[in-house]
């Protein structure tokens, strides 16, 4: 999140929030991870949860509803990168894909000793990648 | 629509290049290529160059004027076509519609990129950047990793094993050493890759259960064709390889959101519409070029075209039909893991080599023993976000 | 004694008894046989000469470490660097790779230079653990100090060996800070990372008895000898 952001969406005194969205559809319901600009459903145009750009808001569009992902989630699958980007200075980094009881998935770095597919997983922020300036972060997935 | 024909052929070896220029490396193709055909100066009406991402692997742009430059090609029209991994059939697919509206007989396609310029781990994360900027890249996946879930998914469901993947880079080896242009010139053993003591430290994981064997090499290189209008093909010295159809599909960015993580539906769409566009049916391809930037792409595609049942593909390469002297030679020059991927030179590359086939111009030990008369490349963008397929046959 | 000789038993430095390297070979990924063995000071020119073509190379930085690696073993054929010591990996007794390093006291080493004839088998992985596994495990020395002058270095050597930070220490290759690895970090990489059979049996330990100089270096496209 940009500084501007950050001070446009929150007063100062209240505390980052780190977590991660999927975007439903106010319309026909259907939920959309990472946010898109229409509805894959419905084809309805909506603009993204916390943009508050007036030319959003003059077109008169909808905002998405926020579900947050977190929680409960399934192993779908997942690797250990032995061959890291430059930016990571670790050995290993574990990545997977889970999908959520709402049917959403997503792809997140995963704390777990023994990975299997299909278990049973926790998803919550985390600090995903250290920049020199600041930590970017995103989701976590540990055992359930 | 007019038909288009290949008239010309040239590539550079694969390899690491770095010591030369980017343009110098796209123009040496180009060269071979127009030596080919035989063009002669001012012969070119337009330059399209397949190139993925010089801006970040060489802090350099408009590199297909500076290619139109170095060639003295001007005033011909010349553009950079950028389509990821294969930014070269693009280039393929962009000359194609130029000649078949008629705005241009005769085209100069260049695929081609040079990215050991940057470390392994730079050039990594260029490739990266490909992936989803806010749901996947920024959590470290790199394409490798995006391949070692799949790779998971798919030994799961189909029972496939590191020991069977081993004996296609055995056989895409065996290609590239018979392949001067090759990246790969050395044999890789079947029992040194897998049973040996040492076979877990030389061939370690990359992206779990990926090893180093079963990705392909990060190269520099090009490839050219001349395409022409088929009417004004007896200009040329070669007779034509005649392009029959060609179609591409987009599939979601993030992989995550494919309703099945191991339908790579792009692939099948892509190759249903060129196989439409030819008015041909699977069975009627003789050989094939499948991106196999990762081994165990070359049984998923094949199974997506429809070459084989899904997970049947293993079987099929374990008794030989996919060797040049098989029933459908796949991937003859070496395949990406093999011959190399320079990822914009790898689409225009395939096409040079089923070309070099259909002439029956290729090394005798790769040379297909079948008479092949139509040839099918598909050239994989992303992890499958954005594929295009290219059919082309003997006149 | 000659005349000089005097002078010269003042600068040479004192050596220590060095326990020898156990040769061992490695299956390579195309079924071809890596023989990794120390060399003797006979074979230094045969080092050297290994190594003078890629003193011009300036891609992955082969020029330092050429020019390094020369000057080193040149100290140590002519008694100018203390306990430093050189295994050479052959493929059909051709030289395939060198690595040289040299011990600071007992406990101690400190690393130089690891070189490949690069043929895409990844023998230079090899040669540096052979290397780390004749500090640590033959020699029996605690920490070994170690530099990267390339990006494709500090991903082998740093990344992949998860070596310890400390700049403080002053490594005689100068500028590039220091890692280490210690005997701890040695053996937790050593089941990933070094392998070999010993003892190489005496018909394959034969072809690496007369060395052969590269015939082709990949760095040098074009170049034959």
């Amino acid at each position: 999140m940009s500084s501007a952001q950050l001070w446009r969406n929150n007063s100062p005194v209240q505390p980052i929030d780190h977590s991660v969205y999927a975007s439903q559809c106010p319309e026909c319901g259907a939920i959309h991870y990472p946010w898109v600009l229409l509805c894959k459903q419905c084809g309805a145009r909506r603009y993204p949860e916390d943009d508050t750009e007036l030319f959003w808001r003059k077109k008169g569009y909808k905002s998405w509803i926020k579900v947050p992902l977190e929680g409960p989630c399934r192993l779908v699958t997942w690797t250990k990168l032995w061959n890291l980007s430059i930016g990571f200075d670790q050995q290993t980094l574990d990545l997977a894909i889970v999908e959520f009881d709402n049917g959403v998935k997503a792809t997140g770095q995963l704390f777990v000793d023994r990975p299997k597919a299909g278990m049973n997983l926790v998803a919550r922020p985390g600090v995903i990648r250290r920049y020199p300036t600041h930590d970017e972060w995103g989701l976590h997935f540990v055992s359930a | 629509m007019r038909q288009v024909g290949i008239v010309g052929i040239g590539t550079t070896s694969f390899g690491n290049l770095s010591a030369y220029k980017l343009q110098e490396i796209l123009a040496w193709s180009a060269c071979e290529a127009m030596e080919d055909a035989g063009v002669k100066k001012g012969g070119i009406d337009q330059v399209i160059v397949g190139n993925m991402s010089a801006g970040l692997f060489n802090h350099q742009v408009g590199v297909e004027s500076a290619m139109v430059s170095i060639l003295h090609l001007e005033p011909a029209m010349a553009e950079r076509v950028s389509n990821g991994p294969a930014s070269g059939s693009s280039a393929v697919k962009l000359a194609y519609t130029t000649i078949a509206s008629g705005l241009a007989d005769v085209v100069l396609v260049t695929g081609g990129e040079q990215m050991r310029k940057l470390s392994g781990w730079e050039a990594t994360d260029v490739v990266a950047a490909m992936t989803h900027p806010d749901a996947e890249y920024p959590y470290g996946v790199t394409l490798p990793a995006l391949a070692g879930m799949f790779t998971r998914a798919y030994m799961a469901k189909y029972g496939l094993t590191g020991d069977q993947l081993a004996h296609l880079a055995v056989k895409a080896h065996g290609n590239a050493i018979h392949n001067r242009w090759a990246h790969t010139q050395t044999r890789a053993d079947h029992a040194a890759l897998t049973s040996s003591p040492d076979a877990p430290v030389i061939n370690p994981m990359v992206a779990e259960p990926l090893r180093f064997s079963e990705v392909c090499p990060v190269s520099d290189g090009s490839a050219s064709l001349i395409l022409c209008a088929l009417e004004v093909a007896d200009r040329f010295k070669r007779p034509p390889i005649v392009i029959k159809g060609i179609g591409s599909a987009t599939d979601t960015h993030c992989v995550h959101n494919r309703a099945n993580l191991l339908e790579l539906s792009a692939v099948r769409l892509a190759a249903e519409r060129a196989l439409k566009m030819a008015k041909l049916g699977v069975g009627d391809i003789d050989i094939a070029q499948l991106h196999d930037a990762f081994l165990i792409l070359e049984l998923v595609l094949a199974e997506e075209v429809g070459f084989f049942e899904r997970g049947k593909a293993i079987e099929a390469v374990l008794r030989g039909e996919t060797k040049p002297d098989g029933r459908l030679p796949i991937n003859t020059d070496g395949g990406l893991k093999g011959r190399g991927h320079p990822v914009g030179g790898t689409g225009v590359s395939q096409i040079y080599e089923l070309v070099k086939q259909l002439r029956r111009e290729a090394e005798p030990e790769r040379q297909v023993k079948k008479d092949a008369k139509v040839g099918m490349a598909v050239n994989f963008g992303g992890f499958g976000n954005n594929v295009v397929c290219t059919v082309v046959a003997k006149q | 004694m000659q005349p000089g000789m005097e002078m010269e038993m003042k600068l040479r430095p004192p050596a220590m008894e060095l326990p020898p390297y156990p040769p061992k070979f490695i299956t390579l990924a195309d079924g071809s046989k890596l023989v990794i063995r120390p060399i003797t000071r006979e074979e230094i020119p045969t080092i050297l000469e290994t190594i003078v073509p890629l003193i011009q190379v300036e891609r992955d930085f082969y020029d330092i470490v050429a020019a390094r690696f020369y000057s080193e073993m040149l100290g140590i054929l002519r008694y100018r660097v203390k306990d430093g010591f050189c295994l050479v990996g052959t493929i059909d007794g051709e030289i395939a790779s060198i690595c040289n390093s040299r011990l600071i006291n007992p406990k101690q080493g400190m690393s130089y230079h690891t070189m490949t004839i690069d043929r895409g088998l990844r023998c230079g992985a090899q040669m540096f653990a052979a290397k780390m596994e004749y500090h640590i495990e033959i020699l029996g020395q605690e920490e070994v100090f170690i530099v990267a002058e390339s990006p494709i270095g500090f991903r082998r050597w740093m990344i992949e060996y998860e070596l310890e930070y400390r700049p403080e220490i002053w490594h005689e290759l100068g500028g590039p800070p220091t890692y280490v690895l210690t005997r701890e970090l040695y053996f937790k990489a050593k089941d990933r990372l070094v392998t070999g059979t010993r003892p190489v049996p005496p018909e394959l330990l034969k072809t690496a008895d007369k060395l052969i100089l590269p015939r082709e270096y990949p760095q040098l496209p074009g170049w034959k000898r």
